[in-house]
């Protein structure tokens, strides 16, 4: 798309009006183009002025003491390690950071905490290595070999940790998407994939709402991304988010599927070029039938 | 419920909120809640479910606030954005974009404070519906279409029966009429 090109749907995009792949296509340039970034704000703060334009209503008193109600026993929630490349089918590209969640907070139970405590337990030996490695600099050359076998292991708990963290977010936030009465979890596996590759779809059929749990995926080759499928039609699947596995081949992602595919019967992850495809070109790695 | 008497800027509440403040969450709610409970309204044409959205809206707000990045864009818009988009949400989860008319009331205010608001609102709303009258017919028909009823240009297009490229014309255009006319004033506003 040219320069040209994108300025022309930037309207269209600050009032969520795009389809899919332009969308896509917009957002993946305005995340390295600052002075086109200025100018879609811009129009964004416009089209939130258009509230303006809706009458003014009272809502319940309830309303209020109801929300103070249920944020009691929460709290803010702490922001994702993980980068994730979400493209959604939704109302709302711009702000896929907000990352809709489901805003029920179901009660945990005692070994919902073992991975925080992991994760604690990680972080102090990756303190203790660390100090261990400064003190081994500082020692002369007979001490290269512990020096380099520290290091080696810093890195490897440095890894685990990541991958507790990673694992304690995936928790808390499929708790949250699976305390929905609505949600139904689906679980894709694959052909001609290592026998460890999974996912887990965990879809809430009253929103649309959906969260993709991916292990153990290969990485992609250059210039290309996973994608995933929502398919009510085989000869018309729906395009979802396209994504990129991190060095352990896991993924989170989350979408949204549009009401006319909530009836889906099946889904599927496939290998597309890095921007995305509005039609699939590759065979399945992964994939579910109702 | 609590009048304001010194206006403490969005970005502030929600940075408050981030850190856990329930009394900033509870401000930002008095100080929006009409705007947003009207827009939701008008989206959604039923009380119920806007209601219902509006408290969505706030527990989101609540668990994350961390998320708003003031140097990406005004804590205006990011509310507005979010409200508006989980309206368009359950519009499609309901299935259907059909409106149907209900009345909701509006009670009258009974503190100074949220008089003055009104009015100032009330000014702002006023300067939006004139922006959007100065437009051509067809050119405001498609803004409305997008932001109120969440249609896609391409949905406007089969809807109306009008070529997608004249969509795309009409709504680039109208939107920067609206931003000439606007821009500067929604810089103070927000």
């Amino acid at each position: 798309m040219t320069e040209e090109k994108y300025k022309e749907i930037l309207a269209a995009h600050a009032l969520d009006a795009l389809d899919e792949n332009e969308r896509r296509e917009l957002d993946a340039r305005l995340a390295e183009d600052a002075s086109l970034r200025g100018e879609f704000n811009e129009l964004r703060d416009v089209a939130a002025a258009l509230s303006y334009a809706a009458e003014q209503l009272e809502p319940s008193p309830e309303v209020r003491s109801q929300i103070l109600e249920r944020i009691k026993n929460s709290s803010p929630i702490v922001e994702s390690p993980q980068k994730l490349t979400l493209v959604r089918g939704g109302a709302s590209p711009a702000l896929e950071k907000l990352a809709m969640s489901d805003v029920i907070t179901p009660s945990r139970s005692f070994w919902s905490y073992v991975p925080a405590v992991g994760a604690i337990a990680a972080s102090i030996a990756a303190l203790v290595l660390a100090a261990s490695l400064y003190n081994a600099v500082n020692d002369n050359k007979a001490k290269n070999d512990q020096l380099a076998e520290l290091n080696q292991r810093l890195v490897s708990v440095e890894q685990k940790l990541s991958d507790t963290q990673a694992q304690l977010e995936r928790n808390f936030q499929e708790r949250d998407l699976l305390g929905s009465p609505n949600s139904l979890v689906i679980e894709l596996t694959g052909t001609g994939v290592p026998a460890t590759a999974k996912a887990r779809l965990v879809l809430d059929r009253a929103t649309g709402r959906a969260m993709v749990f991916v292990e153990g995926l290969p990485p992609a080759p250059n210039h290309k991304a996973y994608q995933f499928w929502f398919i009510s039609d085989p000869k018309n699947p729906f395009p979802g988010a396209v994504f990129s596995t991190n060095e352990s081949g896991n993924a989170i992602f989350r979408d949204n599927m549009p009401a006319k595919f909530l009836k889906s019967s099946a889904f599927a992850i496939t290998l597309e070029p890095e921007t995305g495809s509005p039609a699939p070109t590759g065979k399945p790695f992964l994939s579910a039938k109702l | 419920m609590q009048p304001e008497t010194i206006k403490i800027p969005d970005a502030e509440l929600l940075r408050a909120i981030a850190r856990g403040d329930e009394e900033s969450l509870a401000t930002l709610y008095d100080r929006y809640r009409t705007i947003l409970f009207g827009l939701l309204i008008r989206i959604l044409n039923n009380r119920a479910e806007a209601e219902d959205v509006l408290q969505e809206v706030f527990v989101q707000v609540w668990q994350r606030a961390r998320d708003f990045d003031e140097n990406r864009g005004k804590g205006f818009t990011w509310l507005v954005t979010l409200a508006r988009s989980r309206a368009i949400d359950r519009l499609r989860s309901l299935g259907s974009r059909s409106r149907t008319v209900e009345e909701a009331t509006r009670e009258t205010k009974d503190t100074i404070v949220d008089a003055i608001e009104d009015a100032i609102n009330n000014e702002r709303g006023a300067a939006v519906q004139a922006a959007l009258r100065e437009l051509p017919e067809e050119q405001r028909a498609a803004l409305l279409m997008a932001y109120f009823d969440g249609f896609s240009q391409s949905e406007i297009a089969e809807r109306t029966n009008i070529p997608l490229g004249t969509v795309k014309t009409r709504m680039r255009t109208g939107m920067a009429k609206l931003r000439e006319v606007l821009a500067p004033r929604v810089r103070d506003w927000l």
